[in-house]
């Protein structure tokens, strides 16, 4: 299994074979060595070669080399007893040989250990170079590959064979920069930096290497270790997050409605600081609007496209950097602000609202704001908010409001005038009471003894019918004044009742019943009084008109009312007036559809057109005996137009 | 005939009704007032009615209505109708039942009470006065 490199291949050469070969050297060798040291008596210097036989034999083992040491010891002595048998033909000079020897032997088996150990560790370090994922390579200095890991054989793509020996530079085709590299290399004896090289296989690699000058001991450069790591992934991925950025920042300068990216770290710190724990936020902010205006004291604007320059009427994208969200917003923005403030610190990640700012040139703005908060970490710091100017929406939307409104007040004012005469003879009632009365009362005092008693009754009648008069006026007036709407909470019963008043005398003259059936607890419903009023009085009206060929005897009208889907009030008119036609039901709210000689077909589509803007719905189909049901809704709860709202949208 | 003395007013507003019973009994005249043609038809003492004040547009039965029971019925009496709406049917129609006349609301009570007096004083029905003076 060839997977070693420099330093190990010499050891892992070591076959058992050449073991052997170096065993069998070295016994020959003691063989000799012992055969002379006996001829010359164990005086020669011969035994000193021993130390050699030693240090031949390292290779071969720790322990071995320790037993060969004791045993060429001991050849030695043996060696030099029997050449010196008797103690007295000792010389000195022999005996100091013989010391030396042992000496050696002693010496040569220390130093191979030692040897051994080195080589151990040398093992070890090189082994870990070769599972370093990184590439290491070492060249001498003609750039001639000395070493090669195997973490350059998987990156470049050439084997171990392929690559030593053969020239670096041809292999590779580095590419970096020489000049740099040379002088460093010159000065501090190593570089560190970005090359360029080519794989095998064609593709080019961008790697974060380190080159270390080698020397020799006697300081000459010998080449260079290198210690390489790919960054080709890592680069590519940040030139994706580059692109990726770059892509963000032109739609963000180029969009055509305005996007601003503002701080909200010291914003939302203060929301959070200042509150005491117990009460929440919102009523907190609530309750103390100048600490919303602290928080968007210091709110600033980072980063501005040039849609939003144009927006808040700033001179250039520059000029809005730095602002504070305090010198830009209306105080009845504060409300909603609070809001968004407060869907923010819940965790909302996207909040939506609508204000009134003020822009830098003095224009007062209806913005919608959309805010959304970063996913990543310290999201507050980079609030996206993307603003849409509906300051048009509204002024359309209230230009036409109004326009509602003078046509459902022209559409009362025709009303009235089908209603003036039964309206008239509600005033004439209590005016002929009045001037009878008024007469009686005459006639009582001019008698010889003036009827006090009777007078006084008379005078009461008077005032309390001139009340009634004044009623019906009032009640007229309320309908055909012209105001724009008001939503205001009305008790439905009490408003149907007074409509039927009003409309009594209209539906007594064509002999017409009208039924109020009792219900069950009715909900506060909000709405304009006028309008609704309308709605009913032309409903009524029509059921009225509808009944005029159906015979007198059977002329009913029911008024029902109940409680419908939660939140909603139903109001239902029935009649036995003949119905819708049959194929037209579907069309009698159409604008100047009618059914009538000298209707023009404006009541129900203004009625439909009420009901709709205040929430509600309404219908109409035939029923079971023979006339129509009209159906209409209103709402239970107060649901502004066209004041600001904060929505949550996550 | 001499019992019939009675003057009937019918309408069905209160205040209309009242009022004119309080003129007639400032003038000395006492009537009797019903606040429906039925309540007039369904009153025992219907015999005892010299002359009737009604108005026209009611609930129900109607003033040319009773009219034309009392007349099925015989018991017709001379009738002054009163009504917030006049119109040329109402008139015509009215006169066809015997209706002597038509005054249009608001009604000038002096002028009911002229009437009344007249139709009393053309009929033979004289001693309704003095039955009413021997009442007060």
């Amino acid at each position: 299994m060839e997977t070693g490199g420099c330093f190990d291949c010499a050891r892992k050469k070591r076959t058992s074979t050449d073991r052997a070969q170096l065993l069998v050297f070295g016994l020959i060798a003691t063989l000799f060595i012992l055969t002379v040291d006996m001829m010359t008596g164990g005086d020669g210097p011969v035994a000193l070669l021993y130390g050699g036989v030693i240090l031949l034999l390292g290779p071969l083992g720790r322990r071995f080399t320790v037993a060969v040491g004791i045993a060429l010891a001991a050849l030695a002595c043996t060696a030099f007893c029997g050449g010196h048998i008797a103690v007295h033909d000792l010389h000195n000079s022999e005996a100091a040989l013989f010391a030396v020897t042992l000496l050696v032997i002693g010496t040569a088996t220390l130093l191979s250990i030692w040897n051994q150990t080195w080589r151990t560790t040398l093992a070890e370090l090189a082994r870990t170079l070769e599972l370093s994922h990184d590439t290491v390579i070492i060249n001498d200095q003609k750039d001639l590959i000395l070493y090669w890991n195997d973490g350059a054989e998987i990156l470049y793509g050439w084997s171990r064979q392929e690559a030593v020996g053969r020239s670096c530079q041809e292999l590779l085709r580095t590419e970096f920069p020489e000049a740099e590299v040379w002088r460093a290399l010159e000065l501090r004896g190593q570089w560190s930096g970005d090359i360029v090289r080519t794989r095998r296989d064609g593709n080019r690699l961008i790697l974060a290497t380190r080159w270390v000058l080698r020397r020799d001991v006697d300081g000459r450069q010998v080449g260079v270790i290198e210690s390489s790591a790919d960054l080709t992934e890592q680069r590519r991925a940040d030139l994706l997050i580059k692109a990726s950025e770059q892509r963000y920042r032109e739609i963000f300068d180029s969009a055509g409605f305005a996007i601003w990216e503002s701080d909200w770290t010291e914003a939302i710190r203060i929301s959070c600081l200042s509150r005491p724990t117990e009460i929440n936020l919102r009523d907190w902010l609530a309750g103390n609007p100048e600490i919303v205006n602290a928080v968007l004291a210091s709110a600033t604007i980072c980063n501005a496209n040039e849609a939003a320059a144009i927006l808040w009427g700033a001179a250039s994208r520059e000029a809005l950097v730095g602002l504070n969200w305090n010198c830009l917003f209306m105080d009845c923005a504060i409300e909603p602000l609070a809001g968004m403030i407060t869907a923010l610190d819940e965790g909302a990640t996207r909040v939506e609202c609508e204000v009134q700012a003020r822009a830098l040139d003095g224009r007062v703005l209806d913005l919608v704001l959309r805010i959304s908060v970063s996913s990543a970490d310290a999201p507050w710091s980079n609030l996206l908010i993307m603003a849409a100017d509906v300051t048009e929406r509204n002024d359309a939307r209230r230009r036409a409001e109004h326009a509602h409104a003078e046509r459902a007040h022209g559409a009362r004012v025709s009303m009235l005038g089908q209603l003036a005469s039964s309206i008239a003879h509600e005033v004439n009632q209590p005016l002929t009471a009045i001037i009878n009365y008024g007469k009686s009362a005459k006639r009582f005092l001019d008698r010889p003894e003036p009827d006090l008693r009777e007078l006084g009754v008379c005078l009461e009648k008077i005032l309390s019918n001139s009340t009634r008069a004044s009623d019906v006026v009032a009640r007229v007036r309320g309908l055909a004044r012209k105001t724009s709407p008001e939503t205001t909470p009305l008790n439905l019963v009490e408003l149907i009742d007074e409509t039927i008043g009003l409309i009594q005398r209209e539906a007594q003259s064509h002999s017409v019943t009208i039924v109020r059936p009792r219900s069950s607890s009715i909900p506060t419903i909000f709405g304009d009084r006028v309008q609704i009023q309308q709605v009913l009085i032309n409903l009524i009206m029509n059921s009225i008109q509808a009944m005029a060929g159906t015979t007198a005897r059977s002329r009913e009208l029911r008024i029902d009312m109940r409680a419908s889907a939660p939140k909603f009030v139903e109001v239902s008119i029935t009649d036995c007036g003949g119905g819708f036609p049959a194929e037209r039901e579907g069309r009698i709210f159409e604008p100047f559809f009618s059914t009538k000689a000298e209707g023009m077909g404006l009541g129900l589509p203004i009625c439909r057109s009420i009901v709709e803007s205040h929430g509600g719905s309404i219908q109409a189909r035939n029923n079971s005996l023979n006339g129509s049901v009209v159906t209409f809704t209103l709402p239970c709860s107060n649901q502004p137009h066209s004041a600001a709202a904060v929505a949550t949208i996550s | 005939m001499a019992d019939k003395f009675v003057i009937c007013v019918v309408d069905d507003d209160a205040e209309v009704r009242e009022s004119i019973t309080t003129f007639f009994r400032s003038a000395g005249i006492f009537v009797e007032q019903f606040d429906a043609a039925e309540a007039l038809l369904r009153w025992p003492g219907l015999d005892q009615m010299g002359c009737l004040i009604t108005d026209v547009h009611m609930p129900g039965v109607n003033g040319l209505d009773l009219q034309r029971k009392l007349t099925d019925h015989r018991r017709r009496v001379p009738v002054i109708m009163m009504t917030a709406y006049p119109s040329l049917r109402v008139f015509q129609e009215g006169r066809l039942l015997g209706v002597r006349a038509f005054l249009v609301k608001p009604i000038d009570p002096e002028q009911l009470l002229d009437e009344v007096k007249a139709l009393l004083q053309a009929g033979s029905n004289r001693d309704i006065m003095s039955r009413q003076n021997d009442i007060r």
